[in-house]
């Protein structure tokens, strides 16, 4: 049967806690005129209950000799963040806290927000429902008056959503 | 968020959407003082693979997941541009199934737009 080959790892939660983990892919030289130098992707998951906690096993295709990964973990009102590096049979968490850059906007109307999450298809921004942990995905149009790509996400007035973006330090 | 491991020098910029006139959701650093996950600061992680029916199993056969979302994989595995992918497609002497794989993705994209 069509397979691919990659690596396993668990974490298991903390009650109230539901942590996603993002790898962190440097684009390819050749690439970086189309694409943008960083991109992100989710890993999948699956769980299991035990007793009140949440075991999540995740997996990762095809790891590079090393990978970079964001680990988000969203609790009530608050997400705490974690960076790690897999290399070979384990995962290191950085044990240093490191400052992050953090902003937060507002909604004030009640009607769905059109929110222009990127100038052009170079900035991957991903934008997260913090109560089911599920992405919001945007939609891609052609801004006519500008002439550029941009996308769009839907967003619920009144109502948290934590988005972040990997970005190079000059930017 | 500076991470420095290596030559990967990038920042990651967190936002928060916050309700009206309150805060949007709390973001925190973590670290070894008050990590949630601090009973895992380093991860044991072993060989896997993942079927096209959506198990995982490990390297001993052992079937640690169903119904995991193979085709999520194999669409990123397929879509992922970094010089480890290039290399892989080298080796197995696919650089040009991997080259048409790129300028399908730019295609797709561009139809997106339609």
């Amino acid at each position: 049967m069509e397979s691919i080959q990659g690596k396993h790892f668990s974490i298991t939660d903390p009650e109230g806690v539901n942590t996603v983990i993002y790898r962190i892919n440097k684009t390819a030289k050749e690439y970086l005129a189309e694409y943008p130098k960083y991109t992100v992707e989710r890993l999948i998951s699956t769980e299991e209950l035990k007793g009140n906690l949440k075991r999540k096993t995740f997996f990762i295709d095809e790891p590079d000799y090393e990978e970079q990964l964001l680990f988000l973990s969203f609790g009530k009102e608050k997400v705490v963040v974690n960076t790690g590096i897999m290399e070979d049979d384990k995962i290191k968490i950085s044990k240093k806290p490191v400052p992050i850059k953090f902003d937060t906007l507002y909604f004030e109307k009640e009607e769905y927000k059109e929110f222009q999450y990127t100038p052009n298809l170079k900035r991957p921004i991903s934008i997260i429902d913090p109560e089911t942990t599920e992405e919001v995905k945007p939609t891609l149009y052609m801004d006519e008056k500008t002439n550029e790509v941009k996308g769009k996400c839907k967003l619920k007035p009144y109502k948290s959503y934590f988005a972040f973006e990997v970005r190079d330090k000059k930017d | 968020m500076n991470q420095t491991s290596g030559d990967s020098k990038f920042d990651i910029v967190f936002m928060s959407f916050g309700k009206e006139k309150e805060l949007g959701i709390k973001v925190e650093a973590a670290g070894e003082k008050d990590n949630i996950l601090k009973e895992n600061m380093v991860i044991s992680v072993g060989n896997a693979e993942i079927l096209k029916n959506g198990t995982i199993k490990t390297e001993a056969g052992q079937v640690i997941a169903q119904k995991a979302n193979y085709a999520q994989v194999k669409e990123n595995n397929e879509k992922r541009m970094t010089d480890f992918a290039i290399e892989k497609a080298k080796r197995e002497g696919k650089v040009k199934e991997f080259r048409r794989e790129v300028l399908r993705k730019q295609k797709e994209d561009v139809q997106e737009l339609a």
